[in-house]
C-alpha cells in the first residue's frame, strides 16, 4: 500500500469509528469495520476500554438527585416571569430604530403637533399650566426601562456621538449637545434607541459607560422634550428618590429635559461627576 | 402544541437538566437557580416558537439553552467580553482524536471498582470536559447531537472528548495502579485502606 492510499486507509478506518461511537453505521460500514477489528485487536481493545469508560462515567455522573420541590419551583418561575413580561407589555414600548433609518414621516408629524400646541395654547407658556408629571411614577417608568433593557443584552458596543445626536434630533424633534455634554468625560456611548415612556412622551434612552469600567456599570441618560416634563428650571439639577434605584438626577438644557438612571449604588453620581453636572440641589 | 402542554414535556427533562446544571456549577442552590433561569427562558413565548420551527429533540434543545446560559453568566461575572469558544483550553482543541490511551494493561482494569475515583477525576476536570463528558457518557448524545448543543464543530466536540476521557483514563490508571500493587502483594482492601 502506497503512503497516500494508507492515509485514505487511515481516514476511513477512524471515519468508521467516528459513525460507531454514535451508531450511525450502515450495514456494509458495519461489516467493513468488523474485518478491520477482527484483523487489528489493538483497535478493537480500544473500542472496549472506550464503551466501559462510557459505562463508567454513566454510572459515576449519574448519581444526581433532583432536590424535592423543584418541579414547583420552576413551575412558579415561569409563571412568574409569564406575568413579568404581560406587565411589561403595558410598559415603555422600545423601538431599536436604526438611527438613519427613522421616518421622516415622524419629523412631521412632531412638527405638526408642537404647531397645534402653539395654536391652540399661545405659545409656549400656555394660559392653563398643564398638570406635573407624577415623578414617582415617571421614574419608576425609567428605572423599569434601564433595568429591562439593560438585561436584555449586555451593553458592549460604541457609537459615535453625531449619529447618535441625529437620531435624538429625529425623535425628539430638537438635537442635544451631547457632544458639549459628554466632550470631557471619559465615557462610551454604548446604545441609543427611543421608547415612549408613561405611554406617551417619546423619549430618547442612551446607555452610558464610563471608560474603564467593568462592563455591567451602565447608566441611562434619557432625554425629553420641555413639553413633556414642564416646570423645572435651567441651571438647576435636580434629584428624584428612588426605592429601587440610585436617586435619579434631572436637569434642563434649553428644550430638553436629560434624566440620569443607574441601579448600581453611585452609578449616577459617578457619571454626574464624569460630566461636571452640579450637585442636585432640588429634589422632585 | 399548547403552552400547557410544552411546559409539562419540557419538565420531563427536569432530572436530566438539574444533572447537567450541577455538573456545570458544582454546587447544589447554583444549581438550582441556572434550572429555574433555564425554564423560564426555554417557555417565552419566542423561545418555544424557535423550537417549533427548528424541530429536534426537547432534551437536546434544553441543555443547549443551560449551556448558553452558563456561559453567558460566567462571562457576565468575569466582566470582560469573551466568545464562549474563547473559554475552553487551546490545548483541547490540538489533542489528534485518534491518539491511543495509554498503553498498559486494560483487561487487569475492574470497571466496577473506578466509580469513586471516576467521581474524584470527574469533579477535577473544568466545566467544559465535565460537559461533554456528560453528554456522552450519561445522556448519550452523538457526537454531532453535542456538537449543535454547544455550537462547536464536531472536531471539537471529538478533541475535547478525546481530551475528557485521556484525563479520567489517566486519572484511574494512576489509582488503580496503586491497587494492583497492593492485590499483587497479597494485601487484600481492608489493609490498603488502613495504609
Amino acid at each position: 500500500m502506497t503512503d497516500a492510499q494508507q492515509n485514505n486507509h487511515d481516514e476511513s478506518i477512524a471515519a468508521l469509528l467516528r459513525l460507531a461511537a454514535d451508531d450511525d453505521l450502515t450495514p456494509e460500514q458495519q461489516a467493513r469495520l468488523d474485518a478491520y477489528l477482527a484483523e487489528n485487536p489493538e483497535d478493537l481493545a480500544r473500542i472496549d476500554f472506550d464503551r466501559q469508560l462510557r459505562g463508567a462515567c454513566a454510572r459515576a455522573m449519574s448519581d444526581v438527585s433532583t432536590p424535592e420541590g423543584l418541579a414547583d419551583r420552576v413551575r412558579a418561575a415561569i409563571a412568574e416571569d409569564a406575568q413579568a413580561e404581560a406587565l411589561s407589555n403595558l410598559q415603555p414600548q422600545t423601538t431599536n430604530t436604526a438611527f438613519w433609518s427613522r421616518a421622516r414621516d415622524w419629523r412631521t408629524a412632531a412638527a405638526a403637533i408642537i404647531l397645534l400646541a402653539l395654536v391652540l395654547g399661545g405659545a409656549w407658556n400656555l394660559t392653563r399650566a398643564p398638570a406635573p408629571p407624577a415623578w414617582a411614577e415617571l421614574a419608576g417608568l425609567m428605572v423599569s426601562e434601564h433595568s429591562r433593557t439593560y438585561s436584555a443584552s449586555p451593553v458592549s458596543g460604541s457609537m459615535e456621538l453625531v449619529e447618535v445626536e441625529r437620531a435624538c434630533d429625529l425623535w425628539l424633534g430638537c438635537e442635544p449637545s451631547l457632544d458639549t455634554l459628554l466632550k470631557n468625560a471619559k465615557v462610551e456611548l454604548a446604545d441609543a434607541h427611543n421608547c415612549v415612556i408613561g405611554g406617551r412622551h417619546t423619549t430618547a434612552h442612551l446607555q452610558i459607560r464610563l471608560e474603564g469600567r467593568p462592563e455591567g456599570n451602565v447608566v441611562s441618560l434619557f432625554i425629553m422634550t420641555i413639553a413633556a416634563v414642564p416646570g423645572l428650571s435651567e441651571r438647576k439639577t435636580y434629584k428624584v428618590d428612588c426605592p429601587d434605584a440610585d436617586a435619579i438626577l434631572v436637569w434642563r438644557a434649553g428644550e430638553l429635559v436629560y434624566f440620569l438612571v443607574s441601579d448600581a449604588p453611585g452609578g449616577c453620581d459617578a457619571l454626574r461627576a464624569a460630566i461636571q453636572l452640579p450637585q442636585p440641589q432640588d429634589s422632585l | 402544541m399548547d403552552r400547557q402542554a410544552f411546559e409539562k414535556l419540557a419538565l420531563e427533562h427536569l432530572d436530566a437538566v438539574y444533572r447537567m446544571a450541577l455538573h456545570l456549577t458544582r454546587r447544589a442552590d447554583e444549581a438550582e437557580d441556572l434550572v429555574q433561569e433555564v425554564y423560564v427562558k426555554a417557555l417565552r413565548p419566542k423561545s418555544v416558537e424557535s423550537f417549533e420551527s427548528k424541530g429536534g429533540g426537547m432534551r437536546a434543545w434544553l441543555f443547549a439553552i443551560t449551556h448558553n446560559v452558563f456561559y453567558s453568566k460566567l462571562r457576565r461575572e468575569k466582566k470582560a467580553p469573551q466568545a464562549v469558544a474563547d473559554f475552553f483550553d487551546a490545548e483541547s482543541a490540538e489533542t489528534p482524536p485518534d491518539e491511543a490511551p495509554p498503553a498498559w494493561d486494560r483487561a487487569s482494569l475492574d470497571w466496577e471498582q473506578v466509580d469513586e475515583r471516576i467521581k474524584d477525576a470527574v469533579e477535577s476536570l473544568s466545566p467544559e470536559y465535565r460537559e461533554v463528558l456528560l453528554m456522552w457518557g450519561v445522556e448519550g448524545l452523538k457526537y454531532r447531537e453535542i456538537a449543535t448543543i454547544m455550537e462547536v464543530p464536531i472536531g471539537t466536540v471529538m478533541s475535547r472528548l478525546h481530551r475528557a476521557r485521556k484525563l479520567v483514563s489517566d486519572a484511574i490508571t494512576q489509582s488503580t495502579e496503586g491497587i494492583n500493587e497492593d492485590l499483587g502483594a497479597g494485601r487484600g482492601p481492608a489493609e490498603t485502606t488502613g495504609r
